[in-house]
Formats: C-alpha cells, structure tokens, sequence
C-alpha cells in the first residue's frame, strides 16, 4: 500500500512536468493531450532513483517516448474520426516533443543522454518498420518483436545507469502492462493503433473477439512468465499486479480520494 | 551563373559531405532504406552544408568536425521535409514521388523520425553545449513556425509581421544556424560569428519570399508541383499580403476560402492572374531585395577572403533567380 501510494505521487508528479514541459497552446486546443504510460514513469524512477539527474532523464525519455507514440497515429489515411488539421497538427507534435527533448538536455549539457535517446529512437524506428510491414505466422512472434520496441528506451536507460539486469523482468512487466491496457480499450470498445496492427500483421485474427480472446492467452503467458522470475531482485519493486491505471483513472473522474483508491 | 559556380572550391568537401550523408541514412530495415536513400537523392541545392563550410572558413577550418555539422543539418532539413509532405498530403517533390506518395504516411513518419535521430546521433560528436543549444532552439522554432502556418491558413486579414515571423522560424532560422554553426565549430571570433548569423538570417529572409514569388511565377516544371500550391493549401504569402491591399482580390479570395471545398486548382486560376498582373510581385520582390542588402552590409563586417566572395555571390544568385 505504502509503495502503491508513493507511485501515485511519483505519476502525478511527472505528469505535471510532463504537461508544463510540452505546453504549446494552439496543440492544445486542437489536440487531446498526449497518453501518458505511467507504468514506464514507474519503471524509469525506479531505475533512475540514485543518480542527481533523475528527474531530466525520466522527463526526457518519457517526451522521447511521448513524440514516437503521437507519430504512430499518423495513418495511411487520414482518420475519417479526426480532421486533416488535427492530423497535421499531429505530426507537428511529435516533432515538438522531440525538439523539446533535445532542448532540455542540451540546456543541461548533457550530450551522452541525448546520444543515448538518439540511438533508441534508431533502434526503434528500424524495429518498427520491420514490425509494421510484416506478417505475422502468430501471435507470439509479433509480441516478441513488440516487446523489444515497447521496452527500447527503457532498456538503453537500464544499460546508461548499469542495470542491464533489470531489462529482462522490466521487458517482460511492461508488455504484460502493455496489454492489460489494451484489453480495457477492448472492453470498452475503444479502438487503438497496437490492436489495428495486431489485425493488419498477425495472421488469423480478424475480428474483435478474436482479439480479446488472443490477448488474453498471450497475458495468461505473460504472467506465467512474470511469476517464474518472481525471484528476480525486480519483482519486488515493480509488483506484477500494481494496478496503477485503474487508480489514476478513477482519481481522474473524481470518483475517488487517493486514499479511498487505497483502501479499497 | 549556376549557384554551384558560386562555391565551386568547396566541390571536394561536399562531394565527402554527400558521401557522408548517404552512410549516416543508411538502415538495416529494407524499406527505411529504401525511403531514406530515396529522400536524399531527390537531391535538393544542399545549401545548409554550403553555409556551415563557408563560415567555418572563417576560423579554424577542421573539415572532419565540420562535416559532422553540415550533416546533421542536412539531415534535419531532410527529416523536416519528409514529414512536410505529410503534413501538405504532396505526392511530388521536385518532380519526383514523394516518400509518402511511394510508400504512405506511416513510412514517411519512421523515416523522419530515424532520419532526425540520425542528425542528432551525429551532432552530439560535436562537444560544444552553445552549439546544442542554439540547434535545439532552433528545432523548437522550426515546429513552431509550421503550427503558425496552419494556424494562419485561409485567414485573409493577417498582417505583415505575423508573415514574417513566421518565415523566419520556418526558413530563415535553419540558414542562420548553418551560418553560426559553422562558425562556432571553426572557432571564429565573437564579431564574424555575429556577421555569420545575420548574413545567414537575412539570406533566409530573402530566399523565401523569391521562393513565395515564384510560386506564382514559375512553371509547374521549374518548380516540380503545381504553381499556386500555397494558396490551393490555404497559405497567406507575402504576394498575397499585398494583392490583397485591392479590395477586389480582398473580397474574392474571402469569398473563395469561405467554404475550403471550393479551393481547387481552377477555382483559384483567375485569383492568381490577378494577383501576378498587380504590383504584388514587384512589391514582394522589394522587400526580399531589402533583406539581401542587409545580408551584404552584414558581409562587410568580415576579412575578405574567397569564401566571403562565395557568401556574396550566392546572396547575388539568390536575388538575382528569375521570377
């Protein structure tokens, strides 16, 4: 509870200085704000905590993080849901962010962390296309390829503060998150860009049943998987079941005091 | 005179920059390959490459570090235009397909993405935090200058300034960064380093409005798309700003960009004949000559030398284009 608590503070805290670092006015009245994956502000505090410039190199690998995932809304055709100023605000956006990154590190002087950001956008560009453009034989060699770009930044970030040990576990937690979340979108029949492609790439899944019931296999897997390495030095630190989207949603409706969420 | 003419000296250094480039674009990944390589020899005049060699001449002319810069702002211009033709839905650039009209948006996307990642990878082997900084700002200002362009498209009633602060981040920043790049990596002192800068301003100044005038003036073969793209897509140039003084052009471009639908190509012929037969053009073509006077007053600050006579020529290329 104590731990669930602190990363509460920890997201909003980021979330704020996230919101504060990219304000631009006209994307903001044009556009929605930006997701948030607050489970890898979890994980980059956590592997971040001892150096001096936690707070840069959390803020600037989650804008880095932030500019790639508004650049995947970018469709082949514009989004009959969104106008074609939105879509080209969109593009305009990711590239802000990205801009802003750079800024922010180089006011601080800091060149080997934006060579660092530099090199995971590479690598994850280039895993992208190969991911994009493929077909997939099943679902599990789709989210092996997806694993390595969802937990790209974070694992160049492992490897800068000499954690590499904690790539594996923080891999595998981030993509059971992963699709914990989506099956929520699922639920509530929101559609989101990570099932379009599981659809247009992996073979065999059509429709939204399927989706929903392969996904749920594959985090069934996933969590067989997490509880295996339950004796890695991670899994105390970032619980397989910390529901952190659960709670920092019902804190946004209002629903609920923080620590009403807690007791519960 | 051909604008290569003007900086034929540097020929050997950017024959190894243009080498440069094509090693720093080149992926694994097949199609970001492909799309990469594509961007690149589209060609283009490589002039930001041009401005960083000849400011570095003004100081300590170390060419494996200059190289390095004149890449990385290569490789930004690249990256930006990539996502420009998303962004304006164009399928030809220069004459030849566009990323997204040879591949689709979302190839487009990555490629920008890995291809500014690679200008950065690339610039950060230059140790210098004042050059980081000014890039970085720089960057910021670019994006800004593109959202006020949406922002201001199909609004007649906008005033000069807005349109040239507007070209100044969209344009006119870039070239000046080159310019004072160039100098910083080369170690020049603080006095050319600020004569680089506004010589660089004003040239980028200048170089956009010609390129706003020819929109309306050049062919559709000199220019590689259509004539009148800015204002089929709803952009406000300095032409335009001036037409629209003839409450005539006021109120039928008005009526015209009421309803956006109605913007096609024919729709907006006899708005641009107008347009071309006032004295918009003329006046236009005042102001960019205004900027290239400056950008030569700022060259007189500067020791003479051949890269100084380079700098002047090219400013002479650029005023002299033909519209």
């Amino acid at each position: 509870m104590v731990s669930l608590m602190k990363y509460i503070e920890i997201i909003k805290y980021y979330e704020k200085l996230i919101t504060k670092s990219i304000k631009q006015v006209y994307l903001q009245e044009h556009l929605k704000h930006p997701l948030i994956e607050i489970h890898k502000i979890v994980a980059l505090n956590e592997l971040i905590k001892s150096d001096k410039k936690q707070e840069n190199l959390v803020l600037t690998t989650m804008l880095v993080q932030i500019a790639l995932n508004t650049h995947d809304q970018i469709g082949n055709h514009f989004d009959e849901r969104h106008s074609e100023k939105e879509q080209q605000l969109t593009v305009l956006a990711g590239d802000y962010y990205s801009g802003i990154y750079y800024h922010i590190l180089a006011s601080n002087n800091n060149l080997s962390f934006i060579r660092l950001l530099a090199d995971g956008i590479n690598e994850i560009t280039q895993k992208k296309m190969h991911a994009y453009y493929n077909t997939y034989e099943n679902i599990d060699i789709f989210l092996n390829d997806y694993e390595l770009i969802e937990a790209k930044l974070i694992s160049k970030v492992a490897s800068y503060v000499n954690e590499k040990n904690a790539i594996p576990y923080i891999s595998k937690w981030l993509m059971y998150k992963k699709l914990q979340y989506e099956l929520v979108q699922i639920n509530n029949d929101r559609k989101t860009f990570y099932q379009q492609l599981i659809i247009e790439t992996v073979i065999g899944i059509n429709g939204k049943k399927q989706l929903k019931n392969t996904l749920t296999y594959s985090l069934e897997k996933l969590d067989q998987d997490l509880s295996v390495m339950n004796k890695h030095q991670w899994s105390n630190t970032l619980e397989k079941d910390l529901d952190l989207y659960h709670i920092s949603l019902l804190q946004k409706k209002g629903n609920m005091t923080l620590e009403e969420g807690l007791s519960k | 005179m051909k604008l290569a003419k003007t900086y034929a000296f540097l020929k050997k250094d950017l024959s190894l920059i243009e080498d440069a480039l094509e090693v720093s674009v080149y992926a694994d990944q097949e199609i970001l390959n492909e799309a990469s390589l594509q961007l690149l020899k589209a060609g283009g005049k490589r002039l930001r490459p041009v401005f960083v060699l000849l400011a570095s001449k003004f100081g300590d002319y170390n060419l494996e570090k200059i190289k390095n810069v004149a890449s990385s702002l290569e490789l930004i211009h690249m990256a930006s235009l990539v996502h420009d033709d998303v962004i304006d839905n164009s399928d030809l650039r220069r004459g030849k397909p566009t990323v997204k009209a040879k591949w689709d948006n979302q190839v487009a996307m990555l490629t920008g993405d890995y291809i500014f990642a690679k200008a950065l990878q690339q610039f950060t082997e230059i140790e210098e935090p004042r050059a980081h900084q000014i890039l970085s700002h720089t960057m910021i200002e670019l994006t800004i200058g593109e959202i006020e362009q949406i922002k201001d498209k199909y609004k007649v009633d906008q005033n000069f300034r807005n349109y040239l602060k507007r070209i100044k981040r969209k344009t006119a920043l870039l070239i000046s960064s080159s310019c004072q790049l160039g100098a910083i990596v080369a170690n020049t002192d603080n006095k050319s380093e600020k004569a680089l800068f506004r010589y660089g301003y004003y040239m980028g100044m200048s170089y956009q409005i010609i390129d706003d005038i020819l929109d309306f003036t050049a062919s559709e073969k000199e220019l590689g798309k259509p004539a009148g793209s800015d204002l089929i897509n709803g952009n406000i140039t300095l032409p335009v700003l001036y037409a629209l003084e003839d409450p005539l052009i006021h109120k039928e471009l008005t009526n015209l960009f009421s309803n956006k639908k109605q913007v096609t190509s024919d729709a907006i012929k006899p708005i641009i004949s107008k347009i071309i037969s006032s004295n918009a053009i003329e006046k236009a073509k005042k102001v960019s000559d205004m900027y290239l006077q400056k950008a030569y007053e700022s060259l007189q600050l500067l020791p003479n030398n051949q890269a100084k006579e380079s700098l002047e020529n090219i400013a002479n290329y650029i005023g002299n284009r033909k519209i």
